[in-house]
């Protein structure tokens, strides 16, 4: 086996030796010499260094050297070999070689040199081992070179294209690379943005649906609707509860809104919840409250305590509202519950504190209408329009209001005295005394002020009802009236009897004096007149004892004709203008009775007849007996007045026996004097009433008769 | 017969001595009371009118003020206007009689004074 050179050594030797050229070590073409001897590659070397260094070979060469097949074989894989050389007596034994050779590195260009060639080993060298020249040794040298040069050039190209080659397959790897990372990064985006769209569809359909809920929460203004809404939206926590509201309405007690079989119940405690513990955590002290409470079992208890700026600052500053579910989620769970619920939690309190509000002030208004409704005086709220803006069920069960004098007086006309002008002009409170329908209210008229230094827009009216205690009063006030008159008349009487008496007498003596005298008959006339005067006066001042109540007052049995002669002295001023009927009759059937009370009534009777007319006028005063029925024994006795007036207008009819109703101006009348004397009549087990006789008002006196006719005196 | 009216008012005492004097009596008369009494137990009188209610002394203080001997000597009749209270108790302890005013026939009480007057 030829043993292989130290090629290095050699080659480094070379390098440094034929390096003259100044051109760097790759750029020269690697030659490798395969001779049987270094002689031999020295000889070829030489030859070779002389045409370049003549400039026929371009660029220099660089020399490897060997002298073995093997040796040969392992610098051509060792290093990049441009050209070879092949130098050998014998070529068909090189032929493998060569083939090998050319295996190894296909572009290196192959020279076959020897002095013996034959034809089979030529085409051996050119079929098989496709050497690029096979050369005759014989040949001179310059045509030898001339070859070898075409190889060199042939070397250079085969060098260059495979320097493209490697340059383009480089480029090609790095196109390639980036390509693979450009898809990668569209691929990396694509799925971006399929996730974010992904994101953004889940993130909008919760928009969306917060959007609902808070619409559905504004919609709904009932705790029932709001708690509804609030169990479907935590439906999908399985191992949560329905809702529980805790409402704090005052300081004093406070109500659980909680859910039954799908049922909200309400339930009011006394006291306090007090404040719930931290948001995050399960609350177990409001849980056993709740357990006490509700009175059942309860699991952990999360609350949420919600704003409830609104029905707080209207007033109810103690207002306080708590969102409970009883809950057996674990932490986790409970931290998605908190985020996913978090987000509804501020629709969730205002459609609360609006419901809260909305109730309040429901029961507040309501609180205020039965409070007024149970009050015992009607009440309303009226406007300067006499509108009826508000009242109570006392002034009138109508909820829409017309004016106040349509809906209480009934009348299409304001009251007289009305004192809603003047409470509208001053801004004081008013007091009236207005007659309504037959009955005297005294109307506290309080002026409503919506904003300070404004005027008053509307007044609260009270209406006390005082016909009962005003006729107590009246009634207490004519009483005291005729005890006065009593005594006045008892003072006068006595005074006026004493002058009386002593004319009376005197002129008696005077007319026994006159008996005996002459001509004295016109005298005594005179004289006589007088005393009749006398007597008359002494007779009116009798009466007016009599009808005063000076003395007992005593029910005694009396003709009712009797009672009308004894009262007419006293009316003889009233009775002047009119003529006087009297048809006194039945006077053997005696009623019990007060003469001086009936008196009252006789009197009150035919001073109204007279003033009801006008003109000169016919006053009949009427008494019999009233022939009722068969048997004659439950008959009673009468006594009319009547008169020539206008008589009583149909309307009037039913309100002439109330208290204080009068036909007569401010301060003519009390408009007591029919009821006043109703009631006397009715206190002996009489009747007062309007005939419906004549044209004329005709009161009828009824009285039942005692003592018929076998009891006259 | 000697009379004495006391009695306050002029035309009551006026009529009774007119009608006394027309009968042949003699009549005295007192304006109140207190003269009445003076007179009384100056003189004496067979028959003693006396009206009850009189300024500064009433009939029957009047009456009370007599000593027992002086009212023996006289009847005495008490007049007034107003009738009931003491028609029933003091006057007839007091009085022999007692009349109601206003008197309808003056001459009823001129003969019903004679009447009592002569009963003695």
């Amino acid at each position: 086996m030829p043993k292989i050179q130290p090629s290095l050594a050699s080659e480094s030797s070379a390098t440094k030796a034929e390096d003259l050229t100044g051109v760097t070590g790759t750029d020269r073409r690697r030659v490798l010499f395969v001779t049987e001897t270094e002689a031999a590659a020295d000889a070829l070397w030489g030859q070779m260094q002389t045409a370049v260094e003549a400039g026929q070979h371009g660029n220099s060469y660089l020399r490897f050297v060997a002298t073995s097949s093997d040796a040969g074989l392992a610098l051509l894989r060792a290093s990049q070999i441009d050209l070879l050389i092949v130098d050998q007596s014998k070529p068909s034994m090189w032929i493998d070689f060569v083939e090998q050779a050319h295996e190894i590195s296909k572009t290196t260009i192959v020279f076959l040199l020897s002095h013996s060639w034959s034809v089979n080993s030529l085409r051996d060298a050119i079929n098989r081992g496709r050497v690029f020249r096979a050369l005759n040794k014989d040949r001179p040298w310059p045509e030898i070179l001339g070859q070898i040069r075409i190889g060199a050039l042939e070397a250079d190209l085969n060098r260059s294209q495979s320097a493209l080659m490697r340059e383009a397959s480089k480029q090609n790897r790095e196109l390639e690379k980036l390509t693979i990372g450009l898809e990668k990064t569209v691929e990396d985006r694509t799925e971006g943005i399929a996730r974010a769209k992904e994101l953004t569809e889940n993130q909008l359909d919760q928009v969306r649906h917060l959007i609902r809920l808070t619409k559905d929460l504004s919609q709904n203004i009932s705790f029932e609707e709001i708690m509804s809404l609030i169990r479907r939206e935590v439906r999908g926590f399985a191992k949560l509860g329905d809702p529980i509201l805790l409402l704090q309405t005052s300081t004093l007690d406070f109500e659980v809104l909680s859910f039954r079989s799908g049922i909200l119940l309400e339930s009011r405690f006394a006291g306090q919840f007090g404040p719930p513990g931290p948001k995050a955590t399960a609350d177990k002290a409001l849980s056993r409250k709740l357990a006490n409470l509700l009175g059942r079992p309860f699991m952990p208890v999360m609350a949420f305590p919600l704003e409830v700026r609104l029905i707080q600052k209207y007033g109810f500053e103690s207002a306080a509202a708590v969102l409970c579910f009883e809950s057996s989620l674990i932490d986790s769970e409970q931290d998605s519950f908190f985020n996913e619920f978090e987000k509804i939690l501020r629709p969730v309190g205002m459609a609360v504190d609006r419901a809260f509000l909305e109730r309040e002030m429901t029961i507040h208004s309501l609180r205020w209408e039965r409070t007024f409704d149970g009050l015992r005086d009607p009440i309303a709220v009226i406007d300067h329009n006499q509108q009826v803006l508000r009242s109570n069920s006392k002034f009138s069960d109508r909820l829409i209001h017309r004016k106040c004098h349509q809906s209480f007086a009934k009348s299409e006309a304001i009251c007289q005295g009305c004192p809603l002008e003047k409470v509208l002009a001053t801004g004081q409170l008013q007091s009236a005394l207005l007659n309504i329908e037959g009955r005297q209210f005294q109307v506290n008229s309080y002026p409503i002020f919506l904003a300070p230094s404004q005027a008053p827009s509307s007044v609260v009216n009270q209406y006390i009802d005082v016909t009962h205690s005003r006729e107590i009063y009246a009634r207490m006030l004519q009483s005291e009236k005729m005890s006065a008159l009593g005594l006045l008349a008892g003072n006068i009487a006595h005074e006026l009897n004493n002058p009386l008496s002593g004319i009376r007498n005197l002129t008696q003596v005077l007319v026994a004096e006159t008996v005996n005298m002459k001509n004295s008959e016109g005298l005594q006339a005179d004289l006589l007149e007088i005393e009749k005067a006398t007597v008359r006066s002494q007779k009116i001042i009798r009466n007016l004892l009599d009808y005063s109540g000076e003395g007992e007052h005593e029910v005694v049995l009396i003709d009712l004709a009797e009672v009308v002669e004894k009262t007419l002295p006293l009316l003889k001023t009233v009775l002047r203008t009119h003529r006087l009927n009297l048809q006194l009759e039945g006077r053997t059937a005696k009623v019990k009775v007060d003469p001086h009370l009936l008196q009252q009534v006789v009197f009150n009777l035919v001073n109204n007849a007279c003033q009801a007319m006008l003109q000169t006028g016919q006053l009949t005063i009427a008494t019999g007996v009233a022939k009722e029925g068969e048997g004659g024994r439950e008959s009673t006795a009468y006594l009319r007045v009547s008169d020539s007036g206008q008589g009583v207008p149909q309307a009037l009819r039913d309100k002439i026996f109330a208290p204080f109703f009068t036909t007569k101006t401010e301060g003519q009348g009390t408009g007591l004097g029919l009821s006043l004397s109703r009631d006397l009549v009715r206190r002996f087990g009489g009747e007062l009433s309007l005939k419906e006789v004549g044209p004329g008002a005709c009161f009828e006196v009824t009285l039942p008769i005692v003592s018929g006719q076998e009891g006259g005196q | 017969m000697k009379v004495l009216v006391v009695d306050d008012e002029p035309l009551v005492r006026r009529s009774l001595q007119r009608a006394f004097k027309a009968k042949g009596h003699d009549v005295d008369l007192a304006e109140d009371g207190g003269v009445g009494l003076r007179m009384l137990l100056d003189n004496s009188y067979d028959g003693v009118f006396l009206d009850v209610l009189m300024p500064q002394m009433t009939g029957p203080q009047v009456l009370q003020s007599l000593p027992p001997e002086k009212r023996q000597q006289m009847r005495i009749v008490l007049m007034s206007a107003f009738t009931g209270a003491i028609e029933n108790q003091e006057a007839t302890g007091l009085a022999d009689h007692f009349l109601a005013k206003p008197f309808e026939d003056i001459f009823a009480i001129v003969k019903l004074m004679e009447e009592i007057v002569h009963e003695r």
